[in-house]
């Protein structure tokens, strides 16, 4: 059986088979969730109150959307979009806190502190550097969800490291 | 750092490596309570049967254009075209006759007789035995918040207001949100706003209506459902959530305590949460069971003063003009508005029967 492409799963969706979100749901959940964790300092709840939402969007868009961009560059700027409202929401409760699912790789307070220079970033450059790090993902995948030409990522995610490198080495330096 | 480590750490800041959360099925869940089901209006595939129901839609909007009113906001008892059918509905609600006339005009541009009879308001929101306050709506139910506002004349403020205090009844948890009255005599006014229940509106509004000369009145209905809908499933999200922290503190001694602190700490961000939600919710469902009735009363002046019989002639003469002159403004501006207000019925009905038109003949013969 031939697999469908995202767009037609949306269409079948939104024609009344719940099936297509489900498949949808099953390609795209893990990467949105991932975005989101990235893009709201790894705090995992938020995030999954996030991509949920985005999924009403989603399911209440569905028979609106219209093939001039790909699915998956809509959802994932659809997650973008809640991600910073919720940024805002939420700014006033919450610290960045990478790493709550305890799972293998740098120590855990590098990755606070990571977070923590991750936050520091602005938006634009946040929002850069999440998606060109996520499973998936390319520059080019990032430049249609942010909706900017490749260059304008490439420039941004190379400033963006610029400065993560520069407020980790502070901090280092401020501790030895 | 280096390089290496933060490249690693934002890839795997960026992953998700979580249980299978099925975000997408609870999405789907909340939205079946709020929208028809995709998929539906499958038999309106032809195009020709879309034809025929634009065409039908198009007749129907240009209809409403001609037939239909669309009464002003709150403005006081003047000239203007009130259909019979709204007087009809109008009577209905203030408990009167039809053949009455009606007393004033109501605004009920966004409240119907429909819309009023549904069950939910007060039923919304239930005083548990435990005196905390649980919602319970229907699936389908909407929840319409009313709010209502008056403006009386009375020639004993002070007398109406005290009236208007006795309208509630506390045994139904209803309440004066407040109550100011100003001056003395024919220049005295009052504002009272009352919370009353919403199944009692009508009967509440009929109340007020016999205290004083009504001046203007209005209705006004704001729909609430999405918003409760949009809380309630971030709440059944969030207890979710909090019933998985629960579950790992139970099997907290194969924690660190670093992660028990850290564990404490989510829970109570999410339990904080969780209480501003259930306060959003109870307040919704407040604005709903209650609704909100403002009336404001304004004395009337002393008598006019005696004059002689010439100058009474030219103050009736004076008084003649200008009343002509508002007569002629009142007819000339409901002109305008039967021709400007229903430019989008017009230009809306005239685009559908064109789309229909077309759509009849883009059908292969």
């Amino acid at each position: 059986m031939v697999e469908r492409s995202d767009e037609q799963l949306l269409r079948a969706f939104a024609a009344g088979e719940d099936a297509a979100l489900a498949e949808l749901a099953a390609r795209h959940e893990a990467g949105m969730l991932g975005v989101a964790r990235g893009l709201l300092g790894g705090n995992d709840a938020l995030a999954r109150e996030v991509v949920q939402e985005a999924w009403v969007r989603v399911i209440r868009g569905a028979g609106r959307f219209r093939a001039d961009a790909a699915a998956r560059t809509w959802l994932y700027r659809i997650v973008v979009t809640r991600c910073a409202d919720a940024r805002g929401r939420e700014a006033r409760a919450h610290r960045p806190r990478a790493g709550e699912n305890g799972r293998d790789g740098i120590p855990p307070a590098d990755r606070v502190r990571l977070a923590e220079a991750l936050a520091g970033l602005s938006p634009e450059h946040r929002e850069t550097v999440v998606l060109c790090y996520a499973r998936g993902m390319t520059q080019a995948d990032a430049a249609a969800v942010l909706g900017i030409p490749l260059g304008t990522v490439k420039s941004r995610l190379h400033t963006a490291m610029g400065r993560l490198r520069t407020a980790l080495d502070e901090e280092d330096g401020g501790r030895s | 750092m280096n390089e290496q480590q933060i490249e690693h750490g934002l890839r795997e800041m960026s992953t998700w490596t979580g249980d299978d959360t099925r975000l997408w099925e609870q999405a789907l869940e909340a939205e079946r309570g709020r929208m028809p089901r995709p998929g539906r209006t499958g038999w309106v595939r032809s195009p020709r049967m879309a034809a025929a129901l634009l065409a039908a839609a198009g007749a129907g909007v240009v209809l409403m254009g001609v037939l239909g009113d669309q009464p002003e906001r709150g403005t006081p008892g003047g000239a203007g075209i009130v259909p019979r059918e709204l007087d009809r509905a109008q009577a209905s609600h203030a408990g009167r006759s039809s053949d009455q006339p009606p007393r004033m005009r109501d605004n009920l541009s966004s409240y119907s007789a429909d819309s009023r009879t549904q069950p939910p308001l007060a039923s919304a929101l239930v005083v548990l035995a435990d005196g905390s306050e649980e919602l319970q709506q229907p699936a389908d139910a909407r929840q319409i918040a009313y709010s209502a506002s008056a403006t009386l004349r009375s020639s004993d403020v002070h007398h109406a207001a005290d009236t208007l205090r006795t309208l509630i009844r506390t045994d139904q948890g209803e309440y004066i949100e407040s109550a100011v009255v100003r001056g003395e005599g024919g220049s005295a006014t009052a504002r009272v706003v009352l919370r009353v229940s919403s199944e009692r509106l009508d009967e509440v509004l009929a109340a007020v209506r016999g205290i004083g000369d009504v001046v203007s009145e209005s209705v006004q209905a704001e729909d609430l459902t999405s918003q409760l809908v949009d809380v309630e499933a971030r709440l059944r999200n969030e207890r979710r959530v909090e019933a998985e922290l629960l579950e790992l503190m139970e099997a907290r001694e194969e924690l660190d305590l670093e992660g028990l602190v850290r564990l404490r700490r989510e829970l109570g961000q999410v339990r904080g949460r969780i209480e501003q939600m259930e306060a959003q919710r109870l307040a919704m469902a407040r604005r709903v069971s209650l609704s909100t009735v403002r009336v404001d009363v304004e004395g009337r002046q002393s008598p006019p003063r005696t004059e002689s019989g010439w100058s009474r002639f030219l103050r009736g003469l004076g008084d003649a003009w200008s009343d002509g002159i508002w007569t002629l403004a009142g007819s000339v501006q409901a002109i305008l508005a039967f021709l400007v207000g229903r430019v989008i019925w017009w230009v809306g009905g005239l685009l559908i029967l064109i789309t229909a038109w077309r759509l009849w003949k883009r059908q292969p013969r």
